[in-house]
């Protein structure tokens, strides 16, 4: 469990004034939950792991590792990072070039903190991490004749050797190659999962945060602005900073119309009236953004009926690519994305009416 | 205009000379000669004579190995080699430890007067070895103390004026080191002194050996400081080299200095190799 509170962090600077790179930041992670911190860089997703961590010290607020308080601003709390809990994977690897995967492995048990477990245990514990992580075969090998892949691996079993309550990990896939990004994501969760441990990801890229968390926190500017499952903060993002950052989103200027209830309502924009569903707080007249994902939306051939939600305009692009046709219409003041089957039948300069059902758009406070 | 920021893969180029390779050659040649060879043939010449004679067919009769016997017959010369060995290697390995401290204060802390320390351990480099022995001398003349006479207030202030070129090696060194290789080891558990000796001391070993060797030839060769603070038990070999020198023996200075020569060039070497094979096979 880790529980981080009002955490703040500010950079003195000689230069300029003084930078906020985190303004308050609240979240707790449950016992055994992969927990995932995405942001654009800069939004300061990397300082709260290091904060937590002990790399950097934060200017105020709490963090709380298991039973353990290691920062408390108001306190005067500040652990050392070797007396916190966790165990930690790089962007870098960090693998130590000195040494074999055998002995960077061990290190944690070998020089960590407490008495040195007998050579017998230490030799034990490091297999089980090296066969955690299928690295089994390589415990010899010295670390400079280690792939990429390989070198990410043996910096998770170096994480996990010595048992820790936390698991953080700061993107830990980004200096790999796509084809083993996406294997790698799952080996990380699989491990994770099979191991109850309470993971921290921090990555800024959606797909990592989508395919893995059990809930994501989405940062910007230093603060959090939506913590939530992965479909959820997909379907309803809080805000147009979190529709745009998360997958591609159409979003359309309106006003709130009516509000009908269970979370449905209408609004008003220039390409007619739509039913949708409204962000928590919504009321009448209130200005909004329409969100609508490219591929929620169903393309019919031009007259099919007036049905409400239908937006008509012009196919002004289609490029294919493999899946699907991505394609953007060209409707009155706008242009909108769509995603369609590639057995569809769309060439430009068709007409074609574009239908999104009401589930399925999402009106968000603040117009575009 | 041009700039090319690249990491790995650029390395300095072997340009043919063409038709120039002669006369570059010859002027390499010629510098060799007159800054090198002929100073050091003479060197050697002289510490084969009783006393010296410009080189001839009859002075050729005198040469003997006199010079170098009564060298290593005098009872002083083993005090005096084992006080340079033991003054080289004491400060040598005392500055390099400074320096790696020194260094990871200074570009890894963000603590308060960091960039100060390295200023102030800097200065001594502006500041010419025969000021800094004055000034020891006058500190420790003024109070009462033990130090002064014996050959630790020398180690004192070679490593005040040694440090900054031990920085320069650990400097270097230390930038290269990325910085989650050392945050590794604390998430492992390991406090500052274990991750010092299992992490930073062998990443960094070719710098250290290197800052060492070099800090070693120069408190061998160096005699200003050891000079102005040594006293009767203290002496070393530059200073014992100058000394018979002053006491009308240039046979056996010579032969002396062939001598120092002769070390000094080896651990040259063995610096180069060191350097060269242990940096170049690793990439940190």
């Amino acid at each position: 469990m880790i529980r981080v509170s009002g955490l703040e962090k500010v950079y003195e600077t000689a230069e300029r004034d003084a930078v906020r790179a985190l303004a308050g930041i609240d979240f707790e992670v449950r016992e055994g939950e992969f927990y995932v911190l995405l942001g654009p860089s800069g939004c300061g997703k990397s300082t709260t792991l290091r904060c937590i961590a002990g790399f950097e010290e934060p200017t105020g607020g709490t963090i709380r590792i298991g039973d353990q308080v290691v920062f408390s601003g108001a306190d005067g709390v500040n652990v050392q990072p070797a007396r916190r809990d966790f165990g930690i994977v790089f962007q870098s690897y960090a693998i130590w070039p000195h040494m074999d995967v055998f002995h960077n492995v061990a290190f944690p048990l070998m020089h960590g903190q407490g008495s040195r477990p007998p050579r017998k245990v230490v030799r034990e514990r490091v297999m089980r991490a090296l066969e955690l992580t299928q690295l089994q075969d390589l415990a010899d090998r010295p670390a400079p004749f280690l792939s990429g892949g390989q070198q990410q691996r043996v910096a998770l079993a170096r994480a996990l050797v010595r048992e820790p309550g936390v698991l953080l990990l700061d993107e830990p896939l980004s200096n790999l190659d796509a084809k083993l990004r996406e294997e790698m994501r799952v080996q990380i969760r699989d491990i994770t999962k099979r191991l109850h441990i309470t993971s921290i990801y921090v990555t800024h890229d959606q797909l990592e945060a989508l395919t893995m968390a059990d809930r994501v926190s989405v940062m910007s500017g230093g603060k959090i602005m939506q913590e939530d499952s992965p479909l959820e903060i997909y379907k309803h993002p809080a805000g147009r900073f979190v529709a745009q950052f998360i997958g591609v989103a159409n979003l359309i200027p309106g006003r709130v119309e009516s509000v009908a209830g269970a979370g449905m309502g209408r609004v008003a924009t220039d390409l007619g009236a739509f039913a949708c569903t409204l962000s928590a707080g919504l009321r009448a007249q209130d200005p909004v953004s329409l969100m609508i994902r490219p591929e929620d939306v169903v393309v019919r051939p031009e007259g099919a009926d007036g049905a409400e939600n239908v937006m008509r305009g012009q196919v002004k692009s289609v490029v294919f690519v493999g899946e699907m046709l991505d394609c953007t219409l060209s409707l009155p003041g706008l242009e909108l994305r769509v995603k369609v089957h590639p057995s569809t039948a769309m060439r430009v300069g068709d007409t074609v009416a574009a239908h999104a059902p009401p589930q399925r758009c999402h009106a968000i406070a603040g117009a575009v | 205009m041009v700039t090319v920021v690249v990491g790995k893969g650029y390395r300095p180029r072997v340009v043919s000379l063409g038709g120039w390779a002669w006369p570059a050659w010859g002027f390499v040649g010629f510098y060799l000669v007159f800054a090198a060879v002929l100073p050091l043939l003479i060197l050697v010449w002289s510490s084969l004579l009783p006393y010296y004679r410009p080189p001839s067919l009859q002075a050729l009769s005198a040469v003997s190995l006199e010079n170098y016997r009564e060298l290593f017959a005098s009872p002083a010369l083993a005090n005096v080699a084992g006080n340079t060995l033991l003054l080289g290697g004491i400060s040598s390995v005392a500055i390099m430890f400074l320096a790696i401290l020194c260094s990871w204060f200074v570009y890894r802390t963000r603590i308060a007067g960091r960039k100060v320390l390295d200023v102030v351990v800097f200065l001594p480099y502006a500041v010419s070895g025969m000021v800094i022995g004055v000034a020891f001398l006058v500190v420790f003349l003024s109070f009462p103390n033990p130090l002064y006479n014996t050959i630790w207030i020398i180690v004192l202030a070679y490593v005040v004026n040694y440090l900054p070129i031990g920085t320069r090696f650990t400097n270097a060194a230390v930038v290269q080191v990325h910085k989650e290789l050392e945050e590794a080891a604390w998430g492992s558990g390991a406090g500052f002194w274990t991750t010092l000796r299992f992490v930073w001391f062998p990443l960094l070993l070719p710098a250290l050996v290197n800052g060492f060797l070099f800090v070693l030839i120069l408190s061998f060769k160096v005699m200003s400081i050891a000079m102005l603070l040594r006293g009767p038990d203290s002496m070393v070999l530059s200073v014992y080299l100058w000394h018979l020198w002053d006491t009308g023996n240039p046979g056996t200075s010579s032969a002396l200095s062939v001598l120092l020569i002769v070390v000094v060039t080896a651990l040259s070497v063995l610096a180069r190799r060191l350097g060269g094979s242990v940096a170049g096979g690793r990439e940190l």
